[in-house]
């Protein structure tokens, strides 16, 4: 009997061992097969081998890329296995002349997502051609230090691996492809919408010619756009079977040229394309889609306002409720029965934005709790430990918690939505997600609410969303779905304002300089400032007792356990309010100070309130060598004073795309320096400058008062926009700045 | 690629043999019978009587030259069934000689001029590599950045280099210049930095630290500036020179006036690679003092 079961484990085993080196042997000849497919294409623009004259001196060439990107479905339209799953399968193809050793070097470390379809071929100037072994292949654990090269159009959760290829060469062309696929398992649902997909066309390299393809399955809906010049798609739609196949070729693609204050997707050919399932045709959904088998190339307003009308009145989740329960307890405790809306629309804010941004959750594996305090105690300093008490409030629920409350409190308002404006116009909008929500809310003096970041305030607006057209539609209307197009106003500069108000004394031996420091921030200005000058120690406590937050741990254990983990964060605490020293100091010398002490820090006020909306501090520390001597004389230089100013190398003169900046933005500084007993100070005529133009301006003065040399000055970015041929008027007034920067002034024996 | 290379210089009718060293960072040599002794190998070339260590894996050095990192080494050379021992020559901080020579005037607050730079020995591998190595469509960029030492203030033009392509003697840089902001014009006195390259100026050892300083190389610079004097105009006030000069480092720093041209002169060494801990305080001091030197200025007054 024994001797049978034994057996007849060594047949299973031997059986199992057999089957699954099979199934290997038939995955890789059907990987076999596709890569004789794709080389063995007939497709001529693949057999090119020279490069235009023009493009000779390019580090590399890509002579031809084609996505091919097929979206399908399996199992019946009906019945038990109807339509149990959607695919995506993406096949790229690149064809690459390297130029230079700089393209040798880069492609010689060769990534790929981790598939088992793909192929290199190294091809030489004599015609020999290689194919890449990718054994040797090792998967990459840090998916972030990809370059964009490699990188898929359509989101796959595919990891990557890297290869060295050997022997690479100038004048070696790269012809490699891969195809990945995403399956999506959707037994009931009777909507769906796969990734959407917004890409630039410019690559790294300069393009000869690029070619997409999508064959979409008859009963699909594809949504796509083209922008700043991308091709748009075939007129003719070829089908193919179950099949409809659409394309499009863009020819003699520049590179990408990296430079300052770009938004790609706003100047250089873009395509945005998404697909979507519908299990019936014509029945209602959250997307605004067209006809089965034509693309859809635009949405109009009534069909945008429809499809967030649709998302709006889905039944929220419990989340989404219960918060809107807090919340409206939370607006009736501090305002009672209150019809202002302004306060009631900006307690209700307030409250969000303590429970996205005020970090009362901690992190504790059980393992430390068994552990002694002190060696606990690093780890809890750990920022990472600490994360908001909700991450899961984006701008669809922020807008829907916030108008259940208006609404109860019947105060009218209209849902607002538009596109960021890193993305695009609202007229160019296709994709599902690429309206941001948000509230205006009507009355005297109508606003605007979008989602808070960390330190924003009510009536605040996201940079993102100024300047830019917002779709408004009363919700609750009866009456048809009216709806108003307006402008989301941009902020000015003198709203997005820093104020610092610095006095300057040396010591006797002049070698040093006391620097007393007087920061005042407001608007927009106010966010770099958020996790690094202001940190959350400085509000932790206020907003927890006002929001009624009460610290959430992954993980609760006994009480004495639990007094180890409150006694960390305690110390934690402490500990950051000592690093932020540390990190002002660092700040500073990055702005160019060579700082000998950094003596205090005093928070004023942390801009977290509408009652006082600036951000507020002072500081006090030393500078070396901001005078030197010389001779019987010293200088001074007295431009630093103001920090490092942005510095328009000679390579930025030319630029190639439109200037899109974050927020409208300006810089003051008022500045008293002591002028040292016995001294008078010469040439300060050049600290006095002006330039002023409708793109910015730097302007500054001195003077002399009693034994003070007085300093104003002051920078201002007026536009968020500037077209490219107005670059020439910008850097007018940085270079102003700059060259403030570099101006001495002579300390003379009086 | 020591293999490869002994390959190649066989099958072209030369002696060459396998070469086994440490590089600088082992601290041993064959008195001590170990494998640790050795993490690199090269190839020894006999030929006329002399040796000649090529070390293939060093890019761009020439023909005799031998890099830092395996100079005055104790090497293994193969001989047949046997061995013999040498040691790699060792270079002066000469072979690592930057030389800067500018010929200055000064135009609408502008030090405008000639200049010429030339590189050796480390230096010139470093950017002989790190120019094969940058992107076609951005070298003439990088050449611009690497003289103007990416400094706004410092604009360049009609640069004319050495074959890159030749590695043997040194590479060179001919130039047009034009400095600004260097200058602080008061109409009957002009303040200027004459020398915007200020190396070393905050480099200085905290009490902290317990062990010897050491440097990739040895290193050699020498600066040569000079500058005319403005018609109307004479040196009321030239910077007062610096000279400390050791076995491990030397600063000398030198103004004066010939004719109606100032002459600046500015020669650093660190001659040995390493800054021992015993000479950190001297260093500190005589930093100071360089730094002293580099924030003086040149006065110049209206006759």
């Amino acid at each position: 009997m024994k001797k049978c079961a034994f057996l007849f484990v060594a047949l299973l085993i031997t059986f199992s061992a057999s089957a699954q080196s099979r199934s290997e042997q038939k995955a890789d000849a059907e990987a076999k097969k596709i890569r004789d497919e794709v080389f063995g294409s007939s497709d001529k623009d693949f057999a090119v081998t020279a490069v235009p004259e023009n493009l000779k001196k390019e580090s590399a060439v890509i002579i031809c890329q084609k996505l091919t990107q097929v979206f399908d479905k399996e199992g019946a339209d009906i019945g038990i296995g109807s339509n149990k799953s959607l695919s995506t399968t993406e096949t790229i193809r690149k064809r690459i002349k390297l130029q230079d050793k700089s393209a040798v070097e880069a492609f010689s470390e060769f990534y790929f997502k981790n598939t088992k379809d793909i192929g290199i071929l190294i091809e030489k100037p004599d015609g020999r051609k290689t194919e890449i072994n990718l054994k040797e292949a090792v998967e990459v654990s840090d998916n972030t230090r990809i370059p964009t090269i490699y990188r898929s159009y359509y989101s796959f959760s595919y990891k990557y691996k890297k290869i060295a290829i050997p022997d690479l060469q100038p004048g070696d062309i790269i012809d490699y492809f891969y195809r990945v696929s995403e399956s999506y398992f959707i037994p009931q649902v009777t909507q769906f919408a796969f990734n959407d997909v917004i890409v630039s066309l410019a690559n790294s390299y300069p393009t000869i010619k690029q070619k997409i393809e999508f064959n979409v399955e008859k009963q699909f809906y594809i949504n796509i756009k083209s922008l700043n010049g991308a091709p748009t798609l075939t007129p003719e739609n070829q089908k193919e079977g179950n099949y409809s196949i659409y394309t499009m070729v863009l020819e003699n693609q520049d590179k990408q040229h990296d430079e300052r204050w770009v938004y790609p997707y706003r100047s250089t050919p873009t395509v945005k394309y998404q697909v979507f399932f519908l299990r019936s045709e014509g029945s209602k959904t959250n997307y605004a889609v067209g006809e089965r088998g034509k693309p859809k190339t635009s949405i109009t307003p009534d069909e945008a306002v429809e499809q967030i009308t649709n998302i709006y009145e889905d039944a929220p989740s419990s989340l989404a409720q219960g918060f809107s329960y807090e919340l409206g307890s939370y607006v009736t405790d501090k305002l009672g029965k209150e019809t202002d809306p302004v306060k009631i629309a900006y307690a209700a804010y307030s409250y969000l934005r303590g429970l996205i941004s005020v970090p009362a959750v901690v992190s504790m594996y059980p393992g430390y709790l068994d552990q002694p305090y002190e060696s606990v105690k690093a780890a809890l300093s750990d920022p990472d430990l600490y994360g908001p008490n909700n991450e899961t409030i984006n701008d669809e629920i922020f807008t829907k918690i916030i108008a259940r409350v208006l609404k109860n409190r019947k105060i009218e308002f209209r849902v607002a939505f538009a596109v960021p404006r890193h993305i695009g116009n609202l007229e160019d909008a296709i994709l599902a997600n690429e309206f941001m929500w948000g509230l205006h809310v009507e009355g005297a003096k109508p606003f605007f609410l979008f989602a808070p970041s960390s330190g924003s305030l009510p009536g605040e607006i996201d940079a993102r969303m100024q300047g830019v057209d917002a779709y408004l539609f009363n919700p609750i209307s009866k009456s048809g779905k009216k709806y108003e197009i307006k402008k989301i106003a941009v902020s000015s500069h003198e709203q997005n304002a820093t104020m610092e108000k610095l006095t300057v004394t040396f010591d006797e031996s002049m070698e040093l300089a006391a620097f007393n420091r007087n920061v005042t921030v407001k608007g927009l200005n106010k966010d770099p400032y958020y996790n690094s000058t202001i940190i959350v120690n400085d509000y932790l406590d206020t907003e927890m007792t006002e929001y009624k937050l009460k610290p959430k741990y992954i993980y609760k254990g006994k009480k004495d356990k639990m007094a180890i983990i409150d006694a960390g964060v305690k110390s934690a605490r402490e500990e950051a309010v000592k690093n932020r020293k540390d990190s002002q100091k660092a700040e500073l010398e990055d702005n160019g100070f060579e700082i000998g002490t950094y003596d205090s820090f005093d928070l004023v006020s942390d801009g977290r309130e509408k009652a006082k909306p600036e951000i507020k501090f002072t500081e006090k520390f030393t500078v070396k060598n901001l005078i030197k001597k010389a001779g019987p004389t010293y200088i001074l230089d007295a431009g630093k004073i103001i920090g490092e100013q942005l510095e328009v190398k000679e390579d930025e003169l030319k630029r190639h795309y439109d200037i899109y900046m974050g927020n409208t933005r300006s810089f003051n500084y008022e500045i008293a320096v002591t002028i040292p007993d016995g001294y008078k100070v010469e040439g300060i005529d050049k600290l006095n400058k002006d330039v002023d133009n409708a793109t910015g301006f730097f302007k500054s003065t001195a003077k002399v008062e009693g034994n003070q040399l007085i300093i104003t000055a002051s920078k201002a970015y007026k536009t968020i926009y500037e077209k490219k041929e107005n670059w020439p008027e910008m850097v007018k007034f940085l270079d102003e700045a700059y060259k403030f920067t570099q101006v001495k002034v002579v300390l003379k024996k009086a | 690629m020591a293999n490869l290379l002994k390959e190649m210089l066989v099958i072209a009718g030369f002696d060459a043999r396998l070469t086994w060293l440490g590089t600088r960072s082992i601290a041993y040599d064959y008195t001590i019978p170990s494998v640790a002794i050795d993490n690199h190998m090269i190839c020894t070339l006999m030929l006329d009587g002399k040796k000649y260590f090529l070390d293939p894996t060093e890019k761009f050095i020439s023909f005799g030259d031998v890099a830092h990192r395996i100079q005055n080494r104790p090497v293994m050379i193969e001989d047949g069934d046997n061995f013999q021992l040498a040691t790699t020559p060792e270079f002066p901080k000469e072979r690592n000689k930057r030389e800067t020579t500018i010929k200055f005037e000064i135009k609408n607050d502008k030090l405008v001029g000639k200049a010429r730079e030339s590189y050796d020995g480390e230096g010139k591998t470093y950017i002989l590599h790190a120019y094969s190595m940058i992107r076609s469509d951005v070298k003439e960029d990088a050449i611009k950045k690497l003289i103007n030492r990416d400094n706004k203030n410092i604009s360049v033009s009609n640069i004319k280099t050495t074959d890159f392509e030749d590695r043997r003697g040194t590479i060179s840089f001919d130039y047009d210049i034009a400095v600004d902001n260097q200058l602080t014009d008061l109409e009957k006195e002009k303040y200027i930095t004459i020398d915007f390259d200020q190396e070393f100026k905050n480099f200085t050892f905290d009490s902290t630290r317990t062990k010897d300083y050491e440097y990739d190389h040895n290193y050699y610079s020498v600066k040569k500036i000079e500058l005319t004097i403005p018609p109307g105009f004479k040196v009321s006030h030239l910077p007062e020179a610096v000279e400390k000069v050791t076995p491990n480092y030397s600063f000398k720093l030198q103004y004066k006036v010939e004719g109606n041209k100032v002459i600046y002169s500015k020669v650093l060494s660190i001659d040995n690679a390493i800054i021992p801990t015993t000479d950190f305080t001297e260093w500190n001091e005589a930093i100071k003092k360089v730094r002293k030197a580099y924030g003086d200025q040149l006065i110049l007054t209206k006759i």
